[in-house]
């Protein structure tokens, strides 16, 4: 068991490697919680269609089952410690951490889970100026960052922020229930792939839960659907004319 | 002697108070009392002022809710405004518009404080045309523990309670004032109206106009022709303006839905956040099933998902450039733009067309 866990953390490893070479800046925003560094200003411009490049792309399922059977045996190794411990002492064993024996590893697959359906977007399309930047994903809401704005506006749907991290693009999402979420945008020297970090954290489920998706540019295809937005006609979609 | 016992009653009373207040833990919840207000309903009084409710100021300070979003709420909540003064059935014409009216007989605005679903809390000033203060404060009201439960409907508002108390709080103004102020209010109005066309024919009939508090000096003859004319095209302004109130109409019904969807998903989330904080506040870390933290997020999404229709409505409300044609005195006038481009493109053709007029007058 340990050591298919290895193997996997070594594939897991050689991916991060790999994409750590394409990607320039990664180094980490502060632990989710903590209070943003906004001083950095980015600087970078993300404009453009992105889809997912699912060859550079963290395999969810991959790494929800790594991280799981990890946290398993963290847990196995101190139930074990700990009856050692109870072993040497005199009178009754209690406790030994036995009403929630999975409580960690249940955690990792939940938040694991989560991570996989928030960072689902194939594809998305970013619109940047200086004042904004609003990233359109497909089946997903827009992550909207106003660069104006000197505070940092505390949502009543979540404590939302965003900022810029030396040349990375974080939104950090503070949910009920200590649900907090992570995106962190990196984009490559070559503007040729960009990477979207999503992290969750809970309180009760051990280390932060991370996963990569790796996007490229793309051109929309002319002959593509041509949607425009009106109060009169709401959304209406034609296809595109060849000589778009 | 007594005197002194009295002061030191009257001391401790003072300290036991003011210790009760400051002992209260951080973590009990916000007072929440909801209005519970009935809109009073009449007949309209001669004569009958008609009402221009400018779209409110977002007052976005960062608190709440994103800007987009406040902004549909400033052109959403003017149009539940109306309609509860069209209920309470003492005015004339109510309209929403998308600028202050100089010459409004009654002029409404306004700004949001707060709407979060929970609470809506909004500052409200009305004036009249000359320039007497009706109304300067504030309203809130909170969202009852049942508001979102049910099937949700966006023309039974959760809040409609504030609007009866700031509709019944005007009427109360209107029904003490006597009829010759009325009367008064509609003259200077119009020749405020007057003297904007033609200032240099109707000016002298008003001092104080500078300064927002014009007063009547005078009133132009009952058979001046240059005074009829103005009535006339202010009949055409009317018209036209109906079809920017249509506009906020129009902008009302399709965004009603997605906004009161918006409100619940905020609703929940805002008391989620609460309870959060005293749990935490308690050092209480709750353990509850992992299910949990999926509908969290998925109430969340929903919202910023509705938030995301309402800006694009209210972006596409914003930048709709169809050109609406208006008709003044026989003449077609075509507009475009936005609403306000074209409320204020409307003005200054008017000016326009009268100060050519007038010049062609004069020159004969």
């Amino acid at each position: 068991m340990i050591h298919r866990v290895t193997a996997m953390q070594r594939v897991s490893g050689c991916l991060i490697a790999v994409m750590g070479a394409l990607l320039v800046g990664c180094s980490s925003p502060p632990p989710l919680g903590a209070p943003e560094q906004t001083s950095a200003v980015g600087g970078v411009d993300f404009s453009g269609a992105w889809e997912m490049d699912y060859r550079l792309s963290e395999q969810a399922d991959q790494k929800i089952r790594w991280r799981y059977l990890e946290a398993l045996a963290e847990e196995k190794r101190a139930r074990e410690s700990e009856a050692g411990r109870f072993r040497n002492q005199r009178g009754p064993v209690i406790g030994l951490n036995e009403q929630k024996p999975r409580r960690l590893a249940e955690g990792i697959l939940a938040i694991g889970q989560l991570a996989e359906k928030i960072s689902r977007s194939s594809v998305f399309n970013v619109r940047q100026t200086d004042e904004q930047i609003v990233i359109e994903r497909v089946d997903d809401f827009s992550l909207i960052c106003d660069f104006q704005e000197q505070a940092t506006p505390v949502s009543n749907l979540g404590q939302e922020r965003c900022y810029w991290y030396g040349q990375q693009l974080v939104f950090d999402i503070g949910l009920p229930e200590s649900l907090n979420v992570r995106h962190v945008l990196t984009l490559a020297e070559d503007r040729n792939r960009l990477n979207v970090a999503t992290t969750l954290f809970h309180p009760q489920a051990g280390a932060p839960f991370t996963l990569n998706r790796v996007y490229m540019p793309f051109d929309p295809e002319p002959g593509m659907y041509d949607c425009e937005f009106k109060l009169t006609t709401l959304k209406t979609c034609r296809m595109g004319s060849s000589e778009k | 002697m007594q005197d002194g016992i009295i002061r030191e009653v009257i001391r401790l009373g003072v300290i036991l108070l003011i210790s009760a207040c400051a002992s209260t833990p951080s973590e009990v919840p916000p007072v929440r009392l909801p209005l519970d207000v009935a809109l009073h309903t009449s007949t309209p009084g001669s004569p009958a002022l008609n009402v221009s409710i400018m779209v409110l100021e977002s007052g976005a300070d960062g608190h709440g809710v994103s800007a987009p979003l406040r902004a549909a709420e400033a052109l959403y909540i003017p149009v539940l405004l109306k309609q509860t003064m069209e209920e309470s059935g003492a005015w004339g014409a109510v309209r929403v518009l998308p600028d202050e009216d100089p010459s409004a007989e009654l002029q409404i605005t306004g700004r949001i404080l707060d709407s979060d679903g929970i609470e809506l809390s909004l500052h409200v000033t009305v004036r009249d045309a000359t320039g007497r203060v009706w109304l300067d404060r504030a309203y809130s009201d909170y969202a009852f523990g049942d508001t979102y439960r049910g099937e949700l409907n966006y023309l039974k508002d959760p809040f409609q309670d504030l609007y009866n108390a700031v509709v019944n709080d005007i009427n109360e103004v209107r029904n003490g004032i006597v009829s010759e102020q009325l009367e008064r209010i509609l003259d200077t109005s119009m020749l405020i109206y007057a003297s904007a066309l033609a200032p240099e024919a109707f000016s002298t009939y008003l001092t104080g106009l500078d300064d927002g508090q014009p007063q009547l000096v005078a009133l132009p003859a009952r058979n001046d022709e240059l005074y009829a004319r103005v009535r006339r095209i202010r009949e055409s302004e009317y018209g036209f303006t109906d079809t920017l109130d249509a506009a906020y109409r129009h902008f009302f019904d399709e965004v009603g839905q997605t906004y009161t969807y918006w409100r619940s998903y905020s609703y929940e989330l805002v008391l989620g956040n609460e309870n959060l904080e005293r749990d935490n506040g308690d050092g209480v870390q709750r353990a509850r099933s992992w299910q949990v933290l999926g509908e969290v997020y998925g109430t969340y999404k929903d919202s910023k998902l509705n938030e995301d229709a309402l800006r694009q409505m209210t972006d596409s409300f914003d930048d709709e450039v169809t050109p609406t044609v208006a008709s003044l005195e026989g003449a077609v006038v075509h507009l475009t733009g936005s609403l306000r481009q074209k409320y204020r493109q409307w003005r200054s053709i008017l000016k326009q067309i009268y100060a050519e007029e007038r010049g062609a007058t004069t020159d004969q």
